[in-house]
């Protein structure tokens, strides 16, 4: 893309140039999350613990490979969940067809795997005749524990904490009441899914980032922000951290987008990494700035020490004396390269078992730092159509310490809704290679009717790796609709819809499965 | 370049499009403009009725309601006779394409695109509308299920529009509905639908029944076998389930990408359930 | 031909082809790139203006549609550098991410507010049924509508 808008600038004279694709070329062009014919086979004790899970994962990429490699890798690696399991043999391909390209999209695979994995867990508890919740509380990880992956939970690890909150809230407690009180030819269901999601790139791109800060002449501070904000407030994040660190309000900070003219590169906007990897780096520049002011301040006189100064609002101050020195001085005191600080942060990566498939380390297996989520969905059918209304949803997320806690909601319903229509509707329908869906009539995806109010409970952890304790949760709400709303839509008709969407046509055929015999 | 025109008055609209035979007429806009865009069809000359007065009225005298064909659904949906006498009408424009759709789109428009997902199509049907076309040559009157022969076929001549329709009000008592299955609760093109009117004798048997579907062949359907089974007898589970029977062999519905025959096709039938009283 | 209509305000005359459409006349011929065009076909609402005061569609209206009319698109919300109740309640609530939707929303609600100042929830929702939103998942556009309304109370 950047070179035919290279090619067009060319032609442009001087002109800005750009690049906009009409609905139904987006629709024929764009990289779309892959489709997935997924085999699963899972087993456990009669305690019901997990003791064996064996899958095959076949992702369809298209005529181009894109980046169905890595996808696939983070498939395999969410591929048994939350779940300790003894033994375990995942396989998965990545198959070139003549059909379109597929690529990334939000949840890079997992979506996929816990969509299958989560049904399986589901009908494993429904055979043992044990409550779907505690068999996921017998076998969730726990901080130290080895997911069937083979990836060791070595950080923050909430999922726990997710299920039991998810546990003790009144749409689990009161599930049976609610399904009894269905309408005339409706039927009712709560159906729940837990996963999780790795932040960041993996062991094997550096995930980097690069953070510039500079201090104005006028005292207020610059963050060149090396990260694009598409709409998920990483932005305003940054100034809160800044503004932290460095004792000052929002309006004392300037934020220039993305440059690659003035900012400096540190990746892209994806991975649930943004502000896990740019704030890390941004909060170094910041520590590293802050120390240089209050240096230049212990400079400024005798008998000054860095211990009795604070930096505040437009301002330091120097404590015993309570007298103020203007950050505008400070600056002006400052050479130009002292007033910027550059700090680069490159987050840490997990050691994985030998057992992993070279190939698939090589793809980014394993992660290091992971958010969880439960997720509990109300459903009712009608008996009549086969249409699944979601009446009302739940999500228990383990996203480390909550930064801003309405951006963070933003995110968790944003996913949510996204996955309600993966789980209901979204088809993008390709016949021998050749889209059928291309425009918005005949891709449906939900509208504001179609959606109940959301509602995000934070299961906070401290992730010591993220800066101030978050992780990324940018990814894990897309990940759970599908298998929690398939859950319901199983224990509703008493049959499994393996093909995705639970569209009400399939689902008025489950509804009617066996009539006609 | 185009051209568009703006007749105000229906001898400006004759005058105009006899100088451009070939012109396009366009009423809301909100079809007609979507095929241009898609190069389904070309047009050198668009006439846009919007200006002539005479397609914007509303007139109701107790027994009848003539409704203009540049009427927006909107305005149907804020009307209080069309709210509380012609409840299916009202149900179909309340699920209409979306809020904006509904302030452009026209009930003249959705008649003439005559599509069998069209949304008013089927209570006009079961409302009996009888359509006022109009051209030079003078007006004639056409019952809505002799105005519309396929799929985009109306008999609808050179040179005529349609001025008004005409529905008789049902008596008070009768019970009109439009029941939507489509992909999703707004902005949704019918999978299946099902008008219905209803009228019962004082002891609750069915006095007459009109049932009309959407999306379950080339036209709008009423079928006189289907209808005649619930002469006479009280509505039940059973007897519903019974028209459901013969309404599924007798649909036509088509496969495409929103859905398949055969659903279409139980849909018909089950929609009917929705007729049991809560 | 030439059009001359009300657009935010000011007295606007425009020498255009008649067969424009008005998105194209709106975003291209008078730079007013708020108004955003997502589809093309009526199923998004992203091109949403107000005409007289209702919404619809610019990318399913002509230029020439344009004539004679009252014109209110989301550069015409603010007055000066002070947001309209409905954009103060977006930025508060934050129901916006990537913004796209964002403008046909602001105009949706406008359209909603003023047939019923007092919605409830689903009433805000029926209202933004015509506008879909790939970010926010709808339930902060909702929050904001309700502070809006909340605040402008019988005043629109």
């Amino acid at each position: 893309m950047q070179g035919l808008l290279g090619l067009a600038a060319l032609h442009s004279a001087g002109r800005p140039v750009k690049m906009w694709n009409s609905r139904e070329q987006s629709f024929l062009t764009s990289s779309k999350r892959h489709p997935a014919h997924m085999h699963y086979r899972l087993g456990c004790r009669q305690d019901g613990s997990l003791h064996a899970l064996s899958c095959r994962i076949v992702l369809d990429t298209g005529a181009y490979a894109s980046l169905g490699g890595p996808v696939l890798a983070l498939a395999l690696e969410h591929a048994a969940g939350v779940y300790r399991i003894e033994n375990v043999h995942i396989e998965g391909f990545c198959v070139y067809t003549n059909n379109p390209i597929s690529g990334a999209f939000r949840g890079f695979g997992a979506p996929q795997v816990l969509a299958a994995l989560e049904q399986m867990v589901d009908m494993l508890a429904d055979k043992l005749g044990m409550d779907p919740l505690d068999f996921r509380l017998k076998n969730a990880v726990n901080r130290g524990d080895e997911l069937g992956s083979g990836v060791v939970m070595s950080r923050s690890t909430g999922i726990l904490a997710c299920l039991q909150t998810m546990q003790k809230h009144p749409f689990w407690i009161d599930r049976k009441n609610w399904e009894k009180n269905a309408p005339p030819f409706k039927r009712r269901a709560v159906g729940i899914a837990a996963g999780l999601q790795g932040t960041g790139y993996g062991p094997k791109v550096a995930d980097v980032a690069n953070a510039k800060l500079e201090l104005l002449m006028d005292g207020r501070f610059r963050i060149y922000s090396g990260v694009a904000d598409m709409g998920q407030g990483n932005n305003p994040t940054n100034v809160q951290i800044a503004g932290e660190i460095l004792g000052q309000p929002a309006d004392a900070f300037e934020l220039l987008q993305p440059d690659t003219g003035r900012s400096l590169p540190s990746g892209s906007s994806s991975a649930s990494r943004t502000t896990y990897s740019f704030g890390n780096a941004l909060q170094g520049a910041c520590l590293l700035l802050k120390d240089r002011i209050l240096a230049r301040v212990c400079q400024m006189g005798m008998g000054i020490y860095k211990e009795d100064l604070l930096l505040a609002p437009g301002r330091v101050r120097h404590i015993p004396s309570g007298r103020d020195i203007p950050l505008t001085v400070i600056a002006g005191a400052m050479s130009d390269s002292e007033r910027v600080s550059v700090n680069t942060y490159t987050a840490p990566v997990a050691r994985h078992k030998e057992i992993v498939d070279p190939a698939v380390a090589a793809a980014g297996f394993p992660h290091l730092v992971f958010s969880f989520a439960c997720h509990l969905a109300r459903i009712e059918i009608d008996e009549l159509t086969g249409e699944v209304t979601v009446c009302g949803y739940l999500a228990c997320t383990d996203g480390g310490r909550v930064l801003n806690p309405q951006l963070y909601e933003q995110q968790i319903q944003g996913g949510i809704v996204q996955g309600i229509g993966y789980a209901l509707w979204e088809d993008f329908k390709v016949s021998s290679g050749e889209v059928q869906s291309t425009n918005l009539s005949t891709y449906i995806i939900p509208g504001s009717l179609d959606v109940p109010d959301i509602i995000s409970l934070p299961v906070e952890t401290v992730e010591g790796t993220g800066p101030f304790g978050m992780k990324g949760i940018g990814e894990i709400g897309i990940n759970l609709p599908y298998p929690a709303i398939a859950n319901a839509v199983a224990q509703a008709t008493g049959q499994r819809i393996k093909k995705g969407p639970l569209s009400a046509e399939r689902v008025w055929q489950a509804l009617h499965a066996g009539e006609e015999q | 370049m185009k051209q568009v025109l703006f007749p105000l008055n229906m001898e400006e609209l004759w005058s105009m499009w006899r100088d451009t035979p070939d012109a396009g007429l366009m009423a809301g806009g909100t079809d007609l403009l979507v095929k241009l865009r898609n190069k389904r069809i070309t047009l050198k000359t668009i006439i846009c009725l919007e200006k002539i007065e005479e397609l914007q009225q509303i007139k109701t005298d107790g027994a009848q309601i003539s409704i203009g064909a540049m009427i927006s659904h909107q305005q149907l949906l804020d009307n209080q006779v069309v709210k509380s006498r012609l409840e299916c009408l009202h149900q179909a424009v309340a699920v209409l394409g979306s809020p904006p759709i509904r302030h452009m789109g026209t009930i003249g428009g959705n008649i003439c695109t005559a599509s069998p997902a069209g949304d008013t199509l089927p209570p006009l049907y079961v409302l009996e509308a009888e359509l006022e076309l109009i051209s030079p040559a003078g007006s004639r009157l056409v019952p809505i299920k002799e105005f519309i022969y396929g799929p985009g076929k109306t008999v609808l001549a050179p040179m005529e529009i349609i001025r008004q329709l005409i529905i008789e009000l049902p008596a008070p008592g009768v019970k009109t509905g439009y029941y939507k299955v489509g992909q999703r609760k707004s902005l949704a093109i019918a999978v299946c639908s099902l008008a219905v009117y209803l009228q019962q004798a004082a002891d609750g048997s069915i006095a007459e029944a009109r049932l009309a579907w959407g999306s379950a062949g080339p036209t709008v359907m009423r079928f006189t076998e289907v209808e005649a089974l619930l002469q006479g007898r009280k509505i039940s589970f059973d007897l519903l389930k019974e028209c459901g029977q013969a309404v599924a062999e007798k649909v036509k519905p088509v496969s495409d990408l929103r859905a398949g025959a055969d659903y279409r096709r139980q849909l018909a039938a089950s929609l009917l359930m929705r007729l049991l009283p809560d | 031909m030439l059009i001359k209509f009300y657009l935010n305000g000011e007295l606007k005359e425009v020498s255009s082809d008649s067969d424009k459409r008005a998105v194209d006349l709106l975003r291209e011929d008078l730079g007013l790139t708020g108004t955003k065009e997502g589809c093309g076909e009526g199923e998004c609402g992203a091109c949403s203006i107000l005409v007289d005061g209702v919404s619809k569609l610019s990318c399913l209206m002509l230029a020439a549609q344009l004539d004679g009319h009252t014109i209110t698109t989301i550069e015409g919300l603010a007055d000066g550098e002070k947001l309209h109740p409905v954009q103060a309640a977006f930025v508060d609530r934050g129901a916006l991410q990537c913004g796209f939707c964002s403008p046909g929303m602001a105009i949706a609600s406008l359209d909603l507010l003023k047939r019923n100042p007092h919605p409830s929830r689903h009433e805000i929702r029926q209202g933004l049924s015509g506008n879909l939103c790939r970010c926010t998942g709808y339930q902060k556009i909702v929050d904001a509508v309700e502070a809006a309304a909340l605040e402008m109370g019988d005043k629109l």
